[in-house]
């Protein structure tokens, strides 16, 4: 496969607090691939030492084999964090300053500014816009130039359910058109839906690379709730697939030691008498995988 | 290089500040150049009563104009000393364009879209020479409309001593390019005009004067701002002396020392605003 992105060692810290401790992984084109992390993993610092924002202290970075950094980041689009434009000019002449940057010949501009529906609103000036379209003007700039690679950062940070579903779609899309896309984020649900790949930072630490399927778990983990809670979970302790188990309000979450179906369970459960009034399986955990990864 | 121009003329012209500062430079000082001519003479000479008194009191000036302010080769220096009172206005567009640019963090969006921070900075250095350019060339377009309506242009030689615009693109070159770094430096717009300010009328001047006089020291002409206010020469007195005792005294020259102090020190700036934008992480 050919590789987009290649980290060696790369090194951040302010201060004595470490940013990015030796950082090496590579993503290879076509993929989606996720930075996960916690608050203050250093996603964002290792996202901006890869635009040149940020200085690493040692360590290095390659684009497409070894471009240019100035001639990569014209074929990379980015959404980081707030957008960032100039608030007198209109969204149609930022567009034009960025295609000016990136030096696009043709650039795409209408395309873009309908694919995140702001055509009736590029004449106005990007001070009168709401944060919503802000963001979303933000995306239309990312996507300028057809670029190879799409950067995200928490992407859907401050957006409301509508354009957080929003953004999952485009994501999705933009992977399915070939991009390839790198995004950090701390929600987990988020990356779980769109990542194929991801990498697990904690405190500037690489905790894991790879496929996002080998991270999570193959045990499945049953959403079980009944009239009374506390026998339910007393019956239960006498199960012997029954591996660990942690009430959630109404809820009680058990995680099985072996594959065992929902129906054995709920047939088990009725022979002694419990009747259940919810039973759910939650097959996919990559957030098992990944707290485990965290809390070690 | 045109692309640099091109990004840099593109943030420009859609900022109504451009015009308008622009726009007010050009009218300000066409209006105090144009109307400098019809102000009084500070001084007076009353005439005593007598017949030669009156004979003198009608010859001696009684306003700028009738004591020469527009006569060649004088309007050079006349007018560019003047002028020199509005390099604020550009240099107050300069801090803002400089400024704003950290304030709403485009910068680090510039850098994010592909630019490199050298290529930002020369992109900056394009503005700076635009502001001054700009300025110099109202400054001289204005002063060539006045020199052609006051004087018999068969006479003179328009060009002579017009060694004085170049000096007042020296003045206001330098201006910028101490604006450029406070721009950079203090990174909000309005806390740098004041600084800007407040250091060139007020701490520079009384450093000097504390540095010389208390602790003997003959330093002040050598503080930054000090050698690009020498470059034009005050022309009043020397303007005077010459209409009222019909005696024509040496033309002031420019000083290519001080030309050559104020140009090092504009260096030193951009120098300092070029080392502070590589070492800060954006």
């Amino acid at each position: 496969m050919e590789k987009i992105l290649e980290l060696h060692s790369l090194s951040k810290n302010y201060g004595r607090i470490k940013a990015g401790d030796q950082l090496s992984f590579e993503v290879e084109k076509g993929t989606v691939f996720g930075i996960l992390g916690p608050n203050g993993s250093g996603k964002t610092t290792t996202l901006g030492m890869l635009l040149g924002v940020t200085r690493p202290v040692s360590g290095s970075f390659k684009w497409f084999n070894n471009h240019k950094l100035e001639d990569a980041k014209k074929r990379i689009g980015c959404l980081l964090e707030t957008p960032n434009f100039y608030p007198y000019m209109t969204a149609r002449q930022n567009l034009k300053l960025a295609a000016k940057i990136k030096e696009c010949r043709n650039p795409n501009i209408d395309e873009v500014l309908e694919q995140v529906n702001l055509h009736e609103r590029a004449d106005d000036k990007f001070k009168t816009y709401s944060l919503g379209m802000k963001q979303r003007l933000a995306i239309a700039s990312a996507l300028l130039g057809k670029p190879d690679v799409l950067l995200l950062d928490e992407p859907t940070n401050g957006l409301d359910p509508k354009g957080i579903a929003e953004v999952r779609e485009l994501i999705l899309e933009i992977a399915n058109s070939g991009i390839t896309v790198i995004m950090a984020s701390h929600i987990l649900a988020e990356v779980e839906k769109v990542c194929s790949h991801v990498a697990v930072l904690k405190k500037g630490q690489l905790k894991y690379s790879g496929l996002a399927s080998d991270l999570s778990g193959h045990s499945g983990k049953l959403v079980l709730s009944a009239e009374n809670l506390e026998s339910l979970e007393k019956e239960l302790q006498e199960h012997p697939s029954v591996k660990k188990m942690e009430q959630d309000g109404a809820f009680l979450i058990v995680l099985l030691r072996d594959e065992e179906s929902p129906a054995a369970i709920n047939q088990w459960l009725a022979q002694r008498n419990i009747h259940l009034n919810h039973l759910e399986l939650r097959q996919s955990s990559l957030e098992e995988g990944f707290l485990k990864l965290i809390d070690s | 290089m045109m692309r640099l121009f091109s990004i840099e003329w593109f943030k420009l012209k859609h900022h109504r500040f451009f015009w308008i500062g622009m726009g007010l430079f050009l009218v300000l000082l066409s209006a105090l150049l144009v109307y400098f001519g019809k102000f009084e003479l500070p001084i007076k000479v009353e005439s005593d009563g007598s017949f030669e008194g009156e004979m003198m009191s009608g010859l001696i000036p009684k306003t700028f104009e009738e004591a020469g302010f527009y006569l060649m080769p004088y309007l050079w220096q006349n007018g560019t000393y003047l002028a020199g009172f509005f390099k604020f206005i550009p240099a107050f567009l300069m801090l803002f364009f400089m400024s704003s640019e950290f304030e709403y963090r485009t910068y680090r969006q510039n850098v994010i879209d592909g630019l490199s921070v050298g290529e930002f900075f020369i992109s900056k250095l394009y503005s700076l020479l635009l502001f001054s350019l700009l300025s110099t060339l109202a400054v001289g377009l204005t002063i060539l409309f006045l020199a052609s309506s006051y004087n018999d242009l068969q006479e003179v030689d328009l060009l002579q001593q017009s060694e004085f615009l170049l000096a007042l693109f020296m003045e206001i070159f330098f201006l910028l390019s101490m604006a450029m770094f406070l721009g950079l430096w203090v990174k909000r717009s309005a806390v740098a005009i004041i600084i800007l300010i407040m250091y060139y009328y007020v701490v520079e001047p009384v450093t000097g004067w504390v540095v010389d006089n208390y602790l003997g020291l003959a330093i002040s002409d050598y503080l930054p701002t000090r050698p690009s206010r020498q470059l034009i020469p005050q022309p009043f007195a020397r303007m005077f002396s010459v209409r009222m005792f019909s005696k024509l005294e040496e033309l002031d020259q420019l000083n290519w020392g001080t030309f050559s102090l104020s140009f090092a020190y504009s260096l030193a700036f951009l120098g300092a605003a070029f080392g502070l934008l590589k070492k800060r992480d954006l």
